[in-house]
């Protein structure tokens, strides 16, 4: 065994107390397997790995990690330095932070290289070019004096690999590497870290929230929640026949391939505080099975198969797929008038870039969003998807009016807003309002909730005194927050439900459309599935339109009714759901679903793996 | 007992919620407001506590200076000729009657000293909250509004900068008189610059944050923007350049006092008692002349530092974040190696 974890435990000393973040974990790892660990922010999955590898500062670390027999944790920093790089490698999330952007990429690789072997320059310089060239950089010989921010992201990443991998180590530690990186990037990632494997039998330990990245390398895989193990097993086990409500509760979080008409299986409630140390099962507060014996002890593991394990006090028989529930596709009244709500033509928006010329006095043009025309259907949900820098954000801020055109038109309910006079404008932001992506930079951290939510009621002087509390504590109560709690700050709330507060928002002034900027990117993928369903019933209740952009496609299949895919500032195809995802047209479109991880396949797999196992056993 | 917060839209639980989950939802981490936490990490905070006791100290006996008068039984400008000094003429040094001595024309130095640092508190904090205000408007203003605002403003900034200080104060005060409000005046007119520049980088940053692209969309006008989402995210630098600027404050009155061109004599003023303790060099004979308020001036100078470096850390923890778990490290490789 290449790597063997044995009661790992980890604890922070924080200002409000000792803070548990691994709760005594053990999981083996064999040369040139891939160990998916999977979980959801808190569960303490990086911080057991940081923790294994000498890099939680501040963490009171025990237990045992023996990596080819040899204790990790008991060894002085200057032993694990020597052993990170030959031994361990790592690849961490941010490709733009994790490289020093003063020295060339290639110094940075030979730095690494020459702190563990000696070798002449040349030579090293030689095993650089290869290492650049072996992570699929093209013209290394070149690239390789160049600086990081000659690099795109997921070429940084590459890089990063490549240092990684530089001293050939039989362990590689990858803390979600793709997360940070296009769709597209993401999957030639995942396949290039794979060759590497199959190539010099590296085991990798991928750590990552995404259950389709999981789906598509790993061999086996644990899910924590909550600091502990909750499940494990081979990936088509624990992903297409899991046990563990938690696990069950995750994969039905997701949205996959075909999941328009149906509802997700969100897991209620916030994630556990790891301030309180308690006993039991950490998911017993969210768990739907709950009984009086979880919150005494952690269940030992139940064996599920000989190769499954699930440390749940539920029957072995309670294992099987997750499969979602579909609802009949109701089309609010509005949607089947087809009315047309805004519409958008030959639209165009450029943006200031560098000076040049001599004095300056000329500037470039960049071109965000090149000539799109769309029609947004009242009722609808339009989606727009796209990778970084395609102009889906900016499109998103033209249409509620927040950057100036600078071609096409914008017609709101017949009106052209470009003709607006400054009244007609503000009193267009009554009915077109926005969700933001960043549930915790798009609330002011200084002001209560109740007074953020009041906000375009008192900007738009619509309510106040005893009536404006009223409103804001209904609103909360809309988007499923204790309206009590009007009173708090941002910070005394999660992600999941700062989003809330921002629907709310949103919602105060009975908008007409409601613009969603990458409204879930942002959320655990249980969190997710909450916002995702919120926003659904919403709609429905309140015969809402919305415009909802995100880079996730299966997001975008699971919400939207029609989908515009766009890509360098055009759009380059419209259509229903089924059309887009079924039969795509366009050659961008088809390799964003190509790219795009599918869950589905190993459900799948496991599906027929199961019904084998049982024909056997007839 | 904290509400549970059940979700009435997305709650999928199937059933009603059993006894023990009743039993877990009362199990939560209790909220704690901004200034609640900023509060705690200061009482945990030896230094601050330590300083503002000082500060504190210094505030009660400046507000009691009447009062300590009384019981002492010595005005502040009182001369006591046969008791305070020898036959000779020399101030005497402390004794019973005079507790920390007496200055050169037999006047007690405590009563002094106490009457000086209710002068100089109310100098420090009159020109504080002037150029805290002076400075904030104007840096929000150009960090705000941005374009030919901003080049303008940013341009006054400079050339107050650019100023020499003392040389400009003294033409200043010989043009118009020393006085009181001159001297809070001349310590404003050189002390908003800083403040409107740290204040205008943070406005940079704050304008570009999505709450501000929120508060837009909402239809918020550009004064609703500065004043209910910019000027709450000032308050940690304006506070904590507020602390520090005190101190330099008083500094620069003592300064300007003992350059005669601040409060005038017989007020007391530590800088005027300064200057007296060095007039025909006194301090050589009368050491406590130049000890006493050199002592007051630098306790109380540090204490406004040393706080206002507590309230940086507790306002803003993750600064100090790795330097602390840096230390807290090293205490435990220590512990071990034991």
């Amino acid at each position: 065994m290449l790597l063997t974890v044995e009661n790992l435990d980890v604890t922070f000393n924080t200002g409000d107390g000792p803070l548990h973040a691994v709760r005594g974990i053990s999981f083996e790892l064999d040369h040139g397997q891939t160990l998916g660990v999977v979980g959801e922010s808190g569960s303490g999955k990086s911080v057991s790995t940081q923790a294994m590898v000498g890099l939680a500062a501040g963490a009171h670390v025990t237990g045992r990690a023996l990596l080819q027999g040899r204790d990790l944790l008991t060894m002085n920093p200057a032993e694990l330095s020597a052993i990170r790089g030959p031994q361990i490698g790592m690849v961490f999330q941010d490709p733009l932070s994790s490289l020093h952007p003063q020295f060339r990429i290639g110094w940075q690789i030979a730095e690494a290289i020459q702190r563990h072997e000696r070798g002449s320059a040349k030579n090293v310089r030689a095993r650089v070019i290869k290492l650049l060239d072996e992570v699929g950089i093209p013209d290394p010989d070149k690239r390789i004096d160049d600086y990081p921010h000659q690099f795109s992201g997921g070429m940084r990443q590459r890089v990063m690999i490549a240092l990684a991998l530089a001293l050939r180590p039989a362990l590689l530690v990858a803390d979600e590497p793709t997360t940070a990186l296009d769709v597209t990037v993401q999957a030639q990632l995942l396949d290039l870290m794979q060759d590497l494997q199959r190539e010099h039998g590296t085991a990798i330990l991928m750590i990552t929230h995404d259950l389709g990245v999981v789906a598509g390398v790993a061999d086996n895989v644990i899910t924590m929640y909550g600091g502990r193990i909750v499940e494990r097993g081979t990936r088509t086990e624990v992903l297409g026949n899991p046990h563990h409500p938690y696990s069950k509760g995750l994969l039905g979080s997701v949205p996959r391939g075909g999941s328009q008409r149906t509802e997700l299986q969100s897991i209620p409630g916030q994630p556990m505080s790891l301030l309180i140390d308690q006993p039991g099962c950490p998911f017993a507060e969210r768990c739907a099975f709950v009984q009086d014996a979880c919150l005494d002890s952690f269940p030992d593991a139940r064996d599920i198969s000989p190769t499954q394990k699930s440390n749940c006090i539920l029957p072995a028989d309670f294992a099987g797929p997750v499969v979602l529930p579909t609802i009949p596709a109701a089309e609010t009244e509005l949607a089947k008038s087809g009315d047309i709500l805004a519409r958008i033509s030959d639209v165009r928006i450029e943006f200031d870039g560098a000076r040049k010329g001599l004095l300056g006095l000329t500037r470039d043009k960049i071109t965000a969003v090149d000539g799109v025309s769309l029609d947004i259907r009242a009722g609808e949900t339009l989606g727009i998807v796209g990778e970084s820098g395609s102009g889906k954000s900016t499109l998103a801020r033209a249409l509620t009016g927040l950057i100036p055109l600078s071609g096409g038109t914008i017609e709101f309910e017949g009106h052209d807003i470009s003709t607006f006079t400054a009244a007609q404008r503000h009193s267009l932001r009554r009915d077109v309002q926005m969700v933001f992506q960043d549930p915790f930079g798009s609330l002011n951290q200084q002001r209560r909730v109740g007074s953020i939510i009041a906000d375009p009621l008192v900007i738009h002087k619509i309510a106040d005194g005893k009536a404006l509390r009223t409103r804001v504590q209904e609103l909360m109560e809309i988007v499923g927050l204790n309206p009590e709690h009007f009173n708090r700050f941002p910070a005394e709330f999660s992600g999941g439900q700062r989003q809330r507060i921002g629907i709310a928002r949103a919602l105060a002034l009975n908008p007409k459309l409601i613009v969603c900027d990458e409204p879930v990117s942002a959320l655990d993928v249980s969190i997710q599935a909450q916002i995702l369903n919120l926003l659904s019933s919403l709609q429905r209740e309140l015969g809402l339109t919305y415009v909802f952009i995100a880079h996730d496609l299966a997001v975008v299949e699971h919400i939207a009714a029609r989908v515009a895919v766009m890509y360098h500032g055009k759009i380059v195809e419209t259509g229903p759901v089924e059309q887009i995802y079924g039969a795509p047209s366009h050659e961008y479109t088809r390799s964003l679903l190509a790219a795009a991880p599918h869950l589905d396949d190993v459900a799948a797999e496991a599906a027929a793996a199961l019904t084998m196992k049982i024909d056997e056993a007839r | 007992m904290p509400e549970p917060t059940v979700d009435p839209v997305v709650n999928e639980t199937p059933d009603e919620p059993n006894a023990a989950q009743v039993a877990r939802s009362g199990n939560e981490v209790a909220a704690r407001s901004p200034f609640q936490l900023v509060w705690t990490r200061l009482r945990r905070d030896p230094t601050a506590m330590v300083s503002a006791s000082v500060i504190l100290l210094v505030i009660i006996a400046a507000i009691a200076a009447p009062l300590i008068a009384a019981w002492v039984g010595h005005g502040p400008d009182e001369q006591f000729r046969k008791e305070g000094l020898t036959p000779s003429g020399l101030p005497t040094g402390p004794n019973e009657e005079f507790l920390l001595g007496a200055d050169n024309l037999g006047r007690d130095l405590f009563v002094r000293l106490i009457y000086g640092a209710q002068l100089s508190l109310i100098v420090a904090f009159v020109a504080t909250v002037g150029a805290l205000g002076i400075g904030t408007l104007v840096g929000m203003t150009a960090g705000f509004m941005r374009g030919k605002v901003d080049t303008v403003l940013t341009w006054l900034m400079d050339t107050t900068l650019s100023l020499p200080q003392l040389l400009f104060a003294i033409s200043l005060v010989s043009l118009v008189g020393p006085s009181f409000g001159t001297t809070v005046i001349v310590i404003i007119l050189f002390s908003w610059a800083p403040i409107a520049r740290v204040v205008r980088g943070q406005t940079l940053s704050i304008r570009e944050r999505e709450f501000v692209e929120a508060a837009r969309s909402l239809g918020a006008s550009n004064w609703r923007i500065m004043r209910v989402d910019v000027l709450p995210n000032l308050v940690v630098p304006i506070l904590v350049y507020g602390t520090l600027l005190i101190p330099q404050a008083i500094v620069f009155e003592a300064t300007l006092s003992f350059l005669g061109l601040g409060v005038l004599p017989p007020t007391a003023t530590w800088g005027n008692m300064l200057a007296a303790a060095s007039t025909g060099s006194m301090y050589t004979i009368a050491w406590w002349m130049l000890v006493f308020p050199s002592a007051a001036l630098l306790s109380v100078t540090l204490a406004f530092n040393l706080l206002g470096d507590s309230v940086r850390d507790a306002l803003d923890p993750r600064q100090t974040l790795f330097a602390k778990k840096r230390r807290v490290k090293k205490l435990k490789t220590k512990e071990i190696a034991k």
